[in-house]
């Protein structure tokens, strides 16, 4: 099934920077990063549940605990690459983006539709690709156990990625567990860049797959929380991930 | 997604005055509700570092953070009252000297009923007001507008002077402005005084408000005006108070061009419910020589909606202003809008486009304004602004009460700081009070020349 980190952390985890400087561990103390990687393959249900095509539709919340703000989240997924983020917020109305296997867009209602470019672009297409359920070494030029870290008083391995795109990220292993904790990214957005932190916790078995269900982001000083309730595969038709008409519209004419 | 809701940050109008703003006293409805001293050192040092932790200059401009608390701290042990607390807590927040810091009180901030679109029905337990704008002219608090309600129908008309507002006479403000050893200090001092007499003219629906006004002949005119539903709906976010909100949009003939015409689009706030309807008005105007936004009460609101407003009117995208936090830097950037309200492809707008500013302009009026005339896009028509312009955030207290802080410097796309210095015009046009007596608006009028090809580009 499709399902893997890619349909939980789509509009929750952009790619990254790296991290917060590590501990100072010498190089030959730390586990090579295919050996991490492995281990969480092996955490979250294996390589094969983990490239397993399936449509996924993940309903949740999302939340900015300290602006009070709290919402409904779907995330749709398709078989091909496809996804369709919704986050509703009363007084800020819907927040969607997605991505067609071709085109990556984006619709709020402050920066209206649009057409992703760019690193955005790059970050949500690598995203979308399968292999990154397993972290295939053919998405990166460099993959890399960089050093040790905590995440709320969790230790894990730091692993950095450049991505064939150019851009780099880090994700942070749990040493108990073997599963991904964390991760640091840089967000592109024709705002500018943001830094983001996200811990990952609450791991939950959905269908093959061990997934965490609560994300916290923190980005600008402000803390996002996304937090699934549910998850089912083999739902979603392809209708639902069809991009709104505006984005039609403008994917019409050439972007 | 995440920038987009990163910039909800907002800029919130209706808290948006400094904590020593010369406001009028009585307005408050707060009972003095007991509070342990426990709970209230608990709250202050949650205020405080919570601004501690996020206030965007780690060295707090030369100003004393760390002694601040230690100085206040001891107050905030003794006092016996919620309202005592948020004394302290208001002193404490006054001594950055900056807008977009508040204690908003509990029961301000608590929703009732909201709906998805953020609309609270607040029934009878909404507030009131007359139906009056304020605005300071040649010294004298007066009428600017009268809109449709209890003050039309009692006969009150633009150009009357107010003597009285309930218990509160004009005199002690008129002090305070007559006062003003600066231009800056002027403004400032117009802008609280009247958002003091707006706060005294707003309570429960039904109320009455008595007023005291000099009619144009010079008579003294003395009213009961019933309170009745704010205009617009509720909009409520996050832990803001909930705020009316409306928009409205007209198409007018333009002067000395037959056949041609002028839009005047007026909103009130700053809500992203708005966001919609905004865009249908321009879509609706896009056949007109030029389009007047009329921002002028505007207090603020969400900043980040100044994206997709702007997108209106520019072909490519364009820098509007940057904020600037310990975290990092964002841009506020029009967002070009490629796709009309119908789903069909649009071109920007490229009439002629004037913003109509006064000292009531606040927060994302004046980023809105400063980005547009910083690109030249617009033409600004009215008075200065008052220069209360950073991107603030809430977070709720142990006490039930929710800070308003400021977590980001914001500067225009020219590196100028709004805050403390405001959004000067390119055209300054005052407002006269024969012009309101003769129900003339000047300003609107000047725009309305130049937006239907009138003076130059």
């Amino acid at each position: 099934m499709k399902m893997s980190f890619r349909s939980l952390r789509h509009g929750a985890v952009a790619l990254t920077a790296l991290a917060a400087l590590p501990a100072v561990v010498s190089a030959q103390d730390l586990p090579p990063a295919e050996e991490v990687i492995d281990r969480y393959v092996e955490a979250i249900g294996g390589r094969d549940a983990a490239l397993q095509s399936m449509s996924a539709r993940t309903v949740g919340s999302f939340s900015m605990p300290a602006m009070g703000v709290t919402g409904d989240l779907t995330v749709l997924t398709g078989e091909d690459g496809q996804m369709y983020t919704s986050v509703t917020i009363p007084g800020m109305g819907e927040m969607r983006s997605g991505y067609t296997g071709e085109v990556g867009w984006s619709v709020d209602p402050l920066t209206g539709p649009r057409l992703l470019d760019g690193a955005e672009l790059d970050a949500m297409r690598e995203q979308a690709d399968d292999r990154y359920a397993v972290r295939d070494p053919a998405l990166f030029t460099s993959v890399t156990t960089v050093g040790e870290n905590e995440y709320d008083g969790e230790a894990c391995w730091e692993v950095a990625y450049v991505w064939v795109s150019g851009r780099e990220s880090s994700e942070c292993f749990s040493k108990e567990t073997g599963l991904l904790i964390a991760s640091t990214s840089t967000q592109e957005s024709p705002m500018g860049s943001v830094d983001v932190v996200t811990r990952m916790s609450d791991y939950q078995q959905f269908g093959d797959l061990f997934l965490p269900t609560t994300m916290r982001q923190s980005a600008m000083g402000q803390e996002q929380v996304m937090t699934i309730e549910s998850v089912e595969f083999g739902t979603v038709d392809a209708s639902d991930l069809e991009p709104p008409a505006a984005i039609l519209t403008l994917i019409n004419s050439g972007g | 997604m995440l920038a987009a809701t990163t910039l909800l940050a907002g800029c919130g109008g209706a808290v948006s005055a400094p904590a020593d703003a010369p406001t009028p006293s009585g307005t408050s409805s707060e009972t003095s509700r007991p509070i342990s001293t426990e709970l209230a050192l608990q709250t202050f040092d949650s205020a405080w570092s919570r601004i501690n932790a996020s206030y965007y200059d780690p060295d707090f401009r030369g100003i004393d953070w760390p002694g601040i608390r230690d100085e206040l701290r001891p107050r905030a042990a003794e006092v016996s009252t919620r309202e005592e607390l948020r004394t302290v807590l208001r002193d404490m927040l006054s001594r950055l000297g900056e807008s977009h810091f508040a204690i908003l009180p509990e029961e301000s901030v608590r929703a009732i009923s909201i709906d998805d679109d953020g609309v609270e029905d607040l029934g009878d337990a909404g507030p009131g007001d007359v139906g009056l704008d304020l605005r300071w002219v040649d010294g004298r608090l007066m009428v600017f507008k009268v809109r449709e309600g209890p003050a039309g129908d009692a006969g009150v008309s633009a150009g009357w002077t107010v003597a009285a507002v309930g218990e509160q006479s004009t005199g002690r403000w008129e002090e305070i402005v007559a006062d003003a050893d600066s231009e800056r200090a002027r403004i400032t001092a117009e802008t609280q005084t009247v958002q003091g007499a707006i706060s005294l003219m707003t309570g429960p629906v039904g109320s009455e408000v008595p007023m005291t006004l000099v009619d144009g002949e010079g008579d003294t005119v003395s009213v009961s005006l019933p309170r009745q539903p704010v205009r617009g709906q509720m909009v409520r976010f996050g832990q803001l108070p909930a705020m009316a909100s409306w928009l409205e949009w007209e198409r007018i003939p333009a002067p000395g061009q037959p056949g041609a015409c002028v839009g005047v689009i007026e909103f009130n706030i700053w809500m992203v419910p708005l966001v919609a309807p905004f865009n249908q008005a321009v879509d609706a105007l896009d056949d007109c020589m030029g389009i007047v936004i009329d921002l002028r009460g505007n207090p603020g609101g969400v900043g980040g909606m100044v994206m997709s407003t702007a997108g209106s009117f520019f072909a490519e995208r364009a820098d509007l202003g940057t904020l600037k936090s310990r975290a990092g830097e964002l841009n506020f950037v029009a967002m070009p809008r490629g796709v009309d309200t119908e789903g069909a492809l649009r071109d920007a707008f490229d009439g002629r486009l004037a913003v109509l500013i006064d000292e009531m302009s606040m927060s994302t009026s004046e980023i809105f304004a400063a980005g547009l005339k910083s690109t030249g896009r617009a033409r600004l028509f009215g008075s200065t602004t008052p220069g209360y312009a950073l991107p603030a955030a809430t977070l709720p207290l142990p006490s039930g009460d929710v800070l308003y802080h400021v977590i980001s410097n914001l500067t225009d796309p020219e590196g100028r700081r709004i805050e403390g210095s405001g959004v000067a015009p390119d055209v300054e046009v005052g407002v006269r009070r024969e012009a309101l007596l003769s129900g003339v608006d000047e300003a609107l009028d000047a725009a309305i020349v130049w937006a239907a090809g009138g003076g130059g580009r």
